[in-house]
């Protein structure tokens, strides 16, 4: 009897075959899957016109890693990267500005106070705000605090050529959670070459490497 | 410890998996599954929205529960008990109850919550007791103290007195109960913190993270147990150790009575806590630059075809395309969402697609949701509103403020050419399960079943569902219907029976809108496993309104056992008007008012808790014109609902739920028609205060 039960529990929950083929879009998307997935139309027409591209962990998750690709930017400076596994960030200057398809993805990020302290190069004490979409499907925005140092320079190997850059880190809490970002920023130009900026909870932090052309 | 285990544990299993962070604090609950110690009750609550699935075991005694925190002070329980010979030799007791219980007092730094409480207060008064309980918590709360005064079951050991016969001599005894099965499922008032009462207490420590202790004095004398189970009772002190597991659920080990040895299991269930918030299905569309007509090499009359840019970007966001209609500066779409739960996350995506594949002079959206066909609400997006709030923080709160949302009663959009008829079918594995028969208290068919549909046109569906059973014990069921009513219902177990091909439905259906605020339905054909007929249905609904009102008429006949074309002699005109409304927070109530079908006159009261990721929890009852005598066992029909979208579990998007509906005994009284696709929960999805709860979601 038991095992009539489990049958039909685990039947009726395998997908049933039918008419119907708008029910596809999900599946695939795991954050760095091992095996090879193709690569998509999209992703290919953005490797082909040389878009800028970013090399992205999950760094609480092992083998978690993927590229994206940059879309689209707005009249805002505001830019749209997307990976091969559909999803996609909103990044504006190196920060991460919005994730989508991560799980528990954060719908907004205002850091504008300090990517300020990083191009100015100078140690400070920010205020940075993140809306997160919870598990009950509403935006809740949370606001930290702060302090901003400036570390050591360090060279990045990229193989061909290193580029110099000088180290950030950013250490923010608010009552019920503490967490620190950490930008390599170039020296010569302020771009952030390097960065691990928390995402919540559930997604943790994410880190990213700009792939220089 | 039996091999039959209902669907409610394997489904309480499945989902504990899923539970994400655990609390740091374990939350003591006994072996009746709601807060407390061993057996005795707490003056604790559960947090608000929680949905508890406990299990208890021990030699004899099986106890399944499921609880569910109504609001932050009400919470209410369902159990069902299997006592081994509680009924004689060989006899076991199939014991279905009710729990409710309410927090009088909440706990402050000096004093202790309060909570107030029925055991059993509609079943066979088998676990029947009445409590206050107080609880204070001490040492950075990981010790709970719990003293409590405990009436009927818990007022059997250490009785006195009844303190509160200084309101009356009333109080100093209790009523007599149930009789007999047909007596049972009232409300025994006359109980109620009747008779003698009687003293209990204890504690709950956690030594750690994972370890908590419970210790009690029980003031229940286990008096049935000792006469008719052969239950040794050494001492009136009950043990708990506990071990809690990350994911929330623990497990238990007790003994009862200084001779009882038991184990239970409780797994955590918060519907604000799905597996993964958001979800995890792909990211939309990112708004693109805005391009001009030649650019996007975009005619006004080929915007129409099937095999448009903007209908293909629809289909890749699950969104089919039924109807468009554009001016110089603004575009309507008709859409069909397939993929997404939350109707606020398809107009969002549809906008994003709008803006990609729309000349940049078209600078107003209006997108249609629609149900079986008809137009529900039409919402009005700007184009300079996605582009200035897509990464803006305030985003979701300022482009809900910034949409329009009317009510769609006449679409705007031209037909898409080609759209109909459309066809679709579907074979699928079906399971179909029987709960709480007293001689095999789980049964189930699985089998196959086929379904196809026709849409000859917008509204206009033709469907069938047709099943084969495979293998399952449904057909060993020897019960016969005892009812003096019409056998509208009870006959159920005769139609499970039969192991041919079965027709489920085979009808032709037809949606709507006569008028503003209007949505009609019209069903003929072979309706449900045991009627065939017609119906018809008006709902009035104004798209912001918190009150809906729908009338319903329906002729239905009895079908043949067989389930093929046939028809028994028996028919009936049927129907209710109706009343929802949402009361807000998420709490539901519905009042259907009318004829059912054993010709019975009545009303049966809806109540839901549904959380805005769609978790929904309800009970409902019906009371009519036939006596509780002549209804048979439950007295009256009542039964208690959940459902969980199958995205909260899986965290892709999804349009399905599992469902599950509890009545613990189906009779002839109080019996409506099933007929799929009634209008209220037809057209729920895209009503101006749902897309309002899932706005979060409109830009994911």
């Amino acid at each position: 009897m038991r095992l009539v039960l489990l049958i039909g529990l685990l039947a009726t929950a395998l997908s049933a075959c039918s008419s119907d083929t708008t029910q596809s879009g999900s599946g695939k998307r795991l954050f760095g899957k091992s095996e090879l997935a193709a690569v998509s139309p999209r992703t290919a027409a953005l490797v082909q016109q040389g878009a800028p591209a970013y090399v992205a962990v999950l760094e609480a998750r092992e083998g978690a890693q993927t590229v994206f690709l940059r879309q689209t930017v707005n009249a805002k400076a505001e830019e749209t990267w997307i990976s091969n596994e559909e999803l996609s960030l909103g990044m504006k200057r190196g920060m991460v500005l919005a994730t989508r398809g991560f799980g528990g993805d954060v719908l907004a990020i205002d850091a504008s106070q300090t990517a300020a302290a990083l191009r100015a190069g100078r140690l400070s004490n920010v205020n940075r705000f993140m809306t997160f979409l919870d598990g009950d499907s509403q935006a809740r925005t949370l606001a930290f605090k702060c302090q901003i140092e400036r570390g050591e320079t360090y060279p990045i190997d990229f193989g061909t050529f290193k580029i110099q850059t000088v180290y950030f880190s950013e250490a923010c809490r608010n009552a019920d959670m503490s967490f620190i970002n950490k930008y390599w920023v170039d020296v010569k130009d302020r771009r952030i070459i390097e960065s691990s900026q928390w995402m919540g909870n559930t997604i943790g932090a994410l880190g990213l490497r700009i792939i220089p052309r | 410890m039996s091999s039959h285990l209902p669907q409610v544990l394997l489904i309480g299993s499945m989902l504990a998996a899923t539970c994400a962070e655990a609390a740091e604090l374990r939350f003591p609950v006994s072996t009746y599954g709601t807060p407390g110690l061993v057996d005795m009750p707490s003056g604790e609550v559960f947090p608000d929205g929680q949905l508890n699935i406990a299990t208890s075991f021990n030699a004899k005694t099986q106890k399944y529960n499921l609880a569910f925190q109504i609001s932050p002070k009400l919470y209410g329980g369902f159990r069902y008990s299997v006592l081994d010979n509680l009924d004689g030799p060989g006899q076991n007791r199939y014991d279905r109850s009710f729990d409710l219980a309410y927090m009088l007092l909440a706990e402050t730094a000096i004093r202790p919550s309060v909570v107030v409480g029925l055991r059993d207060f509609g079943g066979t008064g088998l676990f029947g007791s009445e409590y206050v309980a107080a609880t204070k918590h001490l040492l950075d709360d990981s010790l709970a103290l719990t003293a409590g005064i405990g009436w009927g079951r818990f007022g059997s050991h250490g009785g006195f007195e009844n303190p509160l016969s200084v309101f009356g001599d009333a109080f100093k005894t209790r009523g007599a109960g149930p009789v007999s099965i047909e007596e049972v499922g009232r409300l025994e008032t006359d109980q109620w913190f009747r008779g003698d009462a009687a003293l209990f207490g204890g504690l709950a420590y956690q030594i750690n993270d994972r370890i908590q202790i419970r210790a009690e004095y029980s003031s229940d004398a286990y008096a049935r147990e000792i006469a008719h189970m052969g239950f040794e009772y050494k001492s009136p002190v009950n043990v708990a150790l506990t071990y809690g597991f990350k994911s929330g659920t623990d497990v238990s080990a007790y003994v009862l009575h200084g001779s009882k040895f038991g184990v239970m299991a409780n797994f955590v269930l918060s519907p604000e806590n799905p597996k993964v918030p958001g979800g995890v299905g792909e990211a939309p569309p990112a708004l693109m630059s805005r391009q001009s007509a030649a650019a996007l090499s975009w005619d006004a009359g080929s915007v129409a075809q099937k095999d448009s840019p903007l209908a293909l970007a629809l289909a890749e966001q699950g969104l089919i395309l039924d109807g468009v209609s554009t001016t110089n500066d603004s575009a309507t779409v008709r859409l069909i969402n397939t993929r997404f739960d939350a109707q606020a996350q398809a107009i969002g995506r549809a906008a994003r697609v709008m803006a990609n594949t729309l000349p940049s002079n078209i600078s107003t959206f209006k997108i249609e949701s629609t149900a079986k066909g008809m137009t529900t609400s039409r919402t009005t997006l700007h184009r300079n509103d996605l582009e200035a709030l897509e990464y803006d923080l305030d985003g979701s709160r300022a482009s809900f403020a910034r949409a329009d949302i009317a009510d769609a009663a006449r679409s705007e959009a031209a037909t898409l050419q080609g759209a109909y008829p459309n066809y679709s079918w579907v074979i699928q594995p079906y399971f179909e399960p029987s709960l709480f028969d007293p001689d095999n208290p789980i049964r189930a068919n699985f089998g196959l079943q086929v379904g196809a549909a026709v849409e000859a046109a917008r509204g206009l569906v033709f469907s069938g569902l047709v099943r084969q059973p495979l293998l399952g014990n449904l057909d060993e069921s020897t019960r016969e219907s005892n009812s003096i009513l019409p056998h509208v219902r009870t006959d159920s177990a005769t139609y499970a029976k039969r192991s041919g091909v079965q027709i489920k439905s085979l009808m032709v259906e037809k949606f709507f809108r006569p008028g503003t605020n209007l949505y009609a339905r019209g069903t003929v054909g072979y309706l449900e496993t045991m009627y065939g007929g017609a119906s018809g249905e008006l709902l009035w609904r104004p798209v912001s309104s918190p009150l809906a009102l729908g009338l319903e008429l329906n002729y239905a006949v009895k079908r043949d056992f067989d389930q093929l074309f046939g028809f028994q002699d028996y028919d009936i005109v049927t129907g209710h008007a109706s009343g929802y409304y949402d009361f807000g927070n998420g709490y539901l109530g519905q009042l259907d008012v009318g004829r059912y079908l054993a010709g019975d006159y009545g009303v049966t009261v809806s109540f839901d808790r549904e959380f805005n990721n769609g978790i929904r929890v309800g009970a409902y009852f019906t009371l009519t014109d036939v006596p509780f005598t002549d209804f048979g066992e439950g007295s009256f029909d009542k039964g208690i609902r959940f459902s969980i979208p199958v995205s909260w579990i899986s965290g892709m998007p999804n349009q399905n739920d599992y469902g599950l509906a509890i009545s613990p005994v189906t009779r002839d009284g109080g019996a409506r028609l099933y007929v799929p696709n009634r209008l209220f929960e037809l057209t729920r999805d895209s009503q101006t205060n749902e897309l309002e709860d899932q706005w979060g979601r409109f830009w994911r």
